[in-house]
């Protein structure tokens, strides 16, 4: 009885920290980029403002547009929120733990993504088809690269649940291994697809020149605009907890045991830090990629995570 | 009594039967609604499909599965007779196939020619580039049971045979054979779904896809059994069973739609269609459910067989040899592939024809669907709801028939779980909504659309001009270029043309000339042969003697 | 044990993943780099070997892989890049994903290849020399699919690297071999440099498809 409040507990402090640190993440991640390029940039709290003013915005809806406008960024962000709240963040065992199987994650980032796809063909026009082909385009190589990168996971950790795989990870001691090296790499090359960081869209402003993530968005506005941008900052943190869950899975919390909470917190909040640091240091030393490129990008980080499997049936001692 | 001599016609249900016969009402009862129901060849199609999945003999089985080809070739034929002739040539193909497998003992040679038979008649690869031909030649009612039911019974015979009939020879290599024919379905199809103009080609490509991940998920089936692993067994079996199930409502659902979106607007051609949403919003909303299910998004119907299938590959990559290891992990990546294609395929159909602004002026006009027609689809729609939401329930039910083909299995209960996610998906909205409500601005208002600033288009274009909006050519063009180059041939036909259709009309010319040489023989000629085969027959019959 | 072989893997492993990303370079400028970090990291392997196995000879490996591979190789390759102009991008005999597909193929016949040969050996040597061959033939593969002479030489200088990654995996190689090992690389530059430089003084160009042309029409 008690475990079950305090995973309850536990459950209702990951829903709130994540929905609360999203923008504070994006906004990071912003400030550090203009350090790094020597300029002051804007303040971390930016994106609460953007929200803000998005919030009290009125919302137009184009006229060539259905009536489906509005379920498209009710979908995409409702998807999103349910896959953030799947992925463990400060401790492992929480109410969610057995749906988070990895298969539904993926099957919810494909919902997001089919629903904002969706809103950038509503209004008919080129720039919403245009970023809406791409989208699919990277979709589909990102997609079996997460399903090889998977099957290391499933593997090494007898289970396909987020939650398992982060226990499993931090209980055995797997040490350094060329499988989950090359697994790192290739699931990194997907996370930066799927945010739409550079080398694969331009996230900076609102522009909509990269043609993939702000030309889907661009007709939309007001409440509707703020669900999307809202679901863009969840996705970044979701996939930095991914990563920071399977592969720093160090000084994890558990659920009903209240001690190892503060430990935990802290523990996420540096893996964050550290994550935020490197991700704007890479994108401010490469520039973003042809379009044509980004496949090549992806099929290599597939075929990486190909090999990290066959590495993981080598070191296994298997016989012909 | 009708049958052979002396024996008759036995009848028989067993689970697999019901399940199959179960799969096959709903849809006969949709196309009958929807138009269907004055032809008489219709009934003789669907009598021919009862008959074969009842069947309790051979001989039975074969007329059935006869008597269904043939009608459904005499209703291609009369929807267009183009892709009448290759129809035909295919159905005999599988003909002659599956009469001698069925009186050869259990064997090798048994499975494998029940598996060109089959095969061939469900669209497996490489024989399957009949099936966008000739799927979409009859009316829509025809099309949606050909796709949703021939397929099925098809691949009914195809699972009869190799897990129960044909199972004491049964070899690990069978499944092999099952798993790549499987995936090259599933790739050929879904990259030709993405890409095709005409929406029933489109469904039709889509078919070829799902009947590829039923063979995968037999194919696994089939090795585990043969190999003696009951977990995977149970886990493939549930997986194919469930994407068939599931792919026998969402598919004549949405070949229903197709044929209606011709009836109202003239043209099937997806470059042609556009802003249907707005006219026919009762179509448009089945659609879209019926698309969920074709692109396999969660809380559809169409994620819980996808979900196993995946598990199942997952499952058989964790144990094996190193070579097995190696092609399961391939084929993970594969049914990745196939996946997303899918997705991109489903949303093309729906956003390009269904959302956007009209092309024409016959799609700007187009005027929603009937009481009949939206009856068949809703019943279809209805059905969907409790694969899509209570999917571990549904496999409860299809235990029966796992247990019948894998009588060793075991079937752990289903991951992934519907309600609950719909239950948090409730709260997070509830917790939006009041946030909106409470601090942001209510109501909505009409404007022009920004599209970088262009403006509203000239009177004289009410929809503005229809080249300026995205074509189905057009969304799917980065796919061709990165994809379609490197697997399809160079004028973007299907590869299985090329390499397999076009090599066996040069055999079949070759015969053709040979039959007309042998029929323009001279008298001399004739005489000759006759001499030759009496000298052969009595040199065997010496040799025998003497032997 | 396990840290070392753990490390010993992880540099094996970068080593195999800059040879591999060899494969998708088209700009010589990044294949030389690619080389550079894949002669560092070899030379830290080195000396990780040295330490673990207690060889003193190992450290001497790094030493000369680092002052030879790891920085005058790479200044020389950039100097020739500059003299000759050669920085457009290079072309491949076939497409990329091509390439990319072949290599995985490749590295899965070095497993399979290593695997049943050494079944009495431990497992995680076995792992390492699966490494050492992969790099060998996507080294080879880089060879045969590059155009341009100058990037079919950094496929052979990273095949040298994969052969002397395997050679300090071993425990109780000889010393005489690394060193000629290490001169004959040396010699292979010179005698390749002087080749260049009458090709490039002859056709004005570098790229080798022209002669391929012509040699195909002769047959």
């Amino acid at each position: 009885m008690l475990g079950f409040a305090l995973s309850l507990i536990a459950t209702l402090l990951h829903a709130a920290f994540i929905f609360a640190a999203a923008p504070l993440l994006m906004g990071l991640v912003g400030k550090i980029r203009a350090w790094a390029l020597g300029r002051r940039g804007a303040p971390v709290w930016q994106p609460y403002l953007l929200l803000y003013k998005l919030l009290r915005k009125s919302t137009l809806v184009p006229e060539t547009a259905t009536e489906l406008f509005a379920v498209w960024p009710v979908a995409a962000f409702l998807a999103i929120s349910l896959a953030a709240l799947l992925v463990p963040s400060f401790c492992t065992g929480m109410l969610t733990a057995d749906l988070s199987d990895f298969i539904t994650l993926i099957g919810l980032f494909a919902l997001a993504r089919a629903a904002t796809v969706l809103g950038g063909l509503e209004t008919g026009f080129g720039f919403g088809g245009a970023g809406a082909g791409r989208e699919i385009l990277f979709s589909i190589f990102a997609e079996a690269a997460l399903l090889v990168v998977l099957l290391g996971f499933v593997l090494l950790a007898h289970g396909a649940t987020v939650d398992g795989i982060a226990v499993a990870f931090a209980t055995q001691h797997i040490g350094i291994s060329v499988s989950l090296g090359f697994a790192l790499a290739a699931l990194l090359a997907v996370a930066l697809t799927e945010t739409g960081r550079i080398p694969t869209d331009n996230p900076s402003g609102h522009l909509e020149l990269a043609m993939v993530h702000e030309a889907m968005v661009l007709e939309y506005s007001g409440r509707f605009l703020l669900l999307f941008e809202y679901a863009a900052m969840l996705r970044l943190l979701l996939w930095m907890d991914l990563i920071g869950t399977i592969f720093l899975p160090f000084f994890m919390a558990r659920a009903d045991d209240v001690l190892s909470w503060p430990l935990g917190l802290l523990c996420w909040v540096v893996k964050l830090g550290l994550m935020v640091v490197i991700l704007s240091l890479f994108e401010i030393s490469t520039a973003k990629m042809r379009v044509f490129r980004v496949p090549e990008f992806l099929g290599a980080s597939m075929l990486l995570g190909f090999l990290a499997g066959v590495f993981l049936f080598v070191a296994a001692r298997i016989g012909l | 009594m009708v049958g052979l001599p002396g024996q008759g016609m036995h009848l028989q249900l067993d689970a697999l039967s019901l399940l199959f016969l179960g799969l096959l009402a709903p849809q006969i009862v949709a196309s009958a609604v929807a138009g269907m129901r004055g032809s008489v060849t219709f009934w003789a199609f669907v009598l021919g499909m009862v008959l074969a999945l009842a069947a309790a003999d051979a001989f039975t089985l074969i007329f059935g599965f006869e008597l269904m080809s043939a009608a459904s070739w005499l209703l291609v034929l009369r929807g267009d007779a183009r892709p009448a002739t290759f129809y035909v040539t295919m159905a005999v193909f599988s003909g002659a196939c599956l009469i001698p497998a069925v009186f050869l003992p259990a064997s090798s040679v048994a499975f494998l020619l029940i598996l060109l038979g089959a095969g061939a008649k469900a669209g497996l690869a490489p024989l399957h580039s009949w099936l966008p031909k000739a799927h979409p030649a009859p009316p829509a009612g025809v099309s949606a049971l050909m796709s949703g039911g021939m397929v099925k019974v098809a691949l009914y015979v195809l699972i009869r045979y190799a897990f129960i009939i044909l199972a004491p020879a049964q070899q690990p290599w069978w499944g092999v054979v099952l798993i790549v024919a499987g995936l090259g379905s599933v790739l050929i199809g879904a990259l030709r779904a993405m890409l095709e103009l005409e929406l029933k080609t489109v469904l039709a490509c889509s078919t070829v896809e799902h009947v590829g991940l039923i063979a995968v998920g037999l194919g696994v089936a089939l090795r585990a059994k043969a190999m003696g692993d009951p977990i995977l067994a149970g886990l493939a079996l549930q997986a194919a069973l469930l994407c068939a199930v599931a792919h026998g409502l969402f598919k004549p659902l949405l070949f229903l739609g197709a044929g209606e979106v011709k009836h109202a607007v003239g043209t099937s051609s997806l470059n042609w269609l556009g802003g249907l949403m707005r006219g026919m919003p009762r179509l448009g909303g089945l659609m879209l459910l019926g698309a969920a299910g074709m692109a396999a998004l969660p809380l559809g119907p169409g994620f819980a067989p996808e979900f196993l299938l995946l598990h199942a590959v997952i499952g058989a990559a964790a144990t094996g040899g190193i070579l097995a290891r190696i092609g399961f992990t391939a084929s993970l990546a594969l049914l990745g592939l196939g996946a997303a294609l899918a997705l991109g395929a489903a949303v093309r159909l729906i956003g390009i024809g269904f959302l956007g602004r009209p092309r024409t002026l016959q799609a700007a006009a187009a005027e929603d669907i009937g009481r009949g027609p939206l009856f068949a689809m809703g019943l279809l729609a209805v059905l969907m709801l409790p694969v899509a939401l209570l999917p571990g329930l549904v496999l409860q039910l299809l235990t029966p028939v796992v247990m019948e083909l894998a009588p060793a299995a075991q079937t752990p209960p289903l991951a992934y779980v519907p309600v609950p996610l719909l239950l948090l998906g409730f709260l997070v909205l509830a917790a939006a909504g009041f946030v909106l409500q409470r601090w942001g601005v209510r109501g909505t208002r009409a404007a022009p659309s920004w599209n970088g600033g262009f403006g509203a288009p000239p009177p004289w274009l009410p929809f503005g001009d229809p080249l300026t909006q995205p074509s189905a050519t057009g969304f799917a063009e980065p796919v061709a270029r990165a994809i379609g180059q490197g697997l399809l041939t160079r004028d973007m036909a299907d590869p299985a043309e090329e390499w397999v259709v076009a090599p066996l009309l040069r055999v079949h010319l070759k015969g053709v000339r040979l039959a007309e040489r042998i029929r323009r023989a001279t008298i001399r000629e004739r005489l000759a042969f006759v001499f030759v085969a009496l000298v052969l027959f009595l040199l065997a019959l010496g040799l025998g003697e003497g032997g | 044990m396990s840290l070392t072989f753990s490390l010993a893997h992880l540099m094996g492993g970068i080593i195999l993943l800059c040879g591999y990303s060899l494969l998708s370079q088209r700009r010589l400028a990044a294949m030389i780099m690619l080389y550079q970090m894949q002669a560092c990291v070899l030379a830290l392997a080195a000396f990780w070997q040295g330490y673990a196995q207690g060889e003193i000879n190992l450290y001497l490996t790094g030493i000369i892989t680092v002052a030879l591979k790891g920085l005058l190789l790479p200044a020389g390759l950039r100097e020739i890049v500059l003299r000759f102009n050669l920085v457009r991008a290079v072309e491949s005999a076939m497409p990329m994903a091509m390439s990319l597909i072949l290599g995985v193929g490749l590295i899965g016949i070095a497993v399979l290849v290593v695997l049943p040969s050494t079944m009495s050996a431990v497992s995680l040597t076995r792992e390492d020399l699966a490494i050492a061959l992969s790099v060998v033939l996507l080294g080879l593969l880089v060879m045969v699919t590059r155009r341009s002479a100058l990037a079919q030489i950094i496929g052979f200088l990273s095949t040298e690297n994969g052969l002397v990654l395997a050679a300090i995996g071993m425990p109780g190689m000889p010393f005489v071999a690394e060193f000629s090992v290490a001169l004959l690389v040396l010699l292979a530059f010179l005698v390749v440099g002087i080749f260049l430089l009458r090709i490039r003084e002859h056709f004005d160009t570098l790229d080798v498809t022209g002669i391929e042309a012509i040699e195909r029409r002769g047959r």
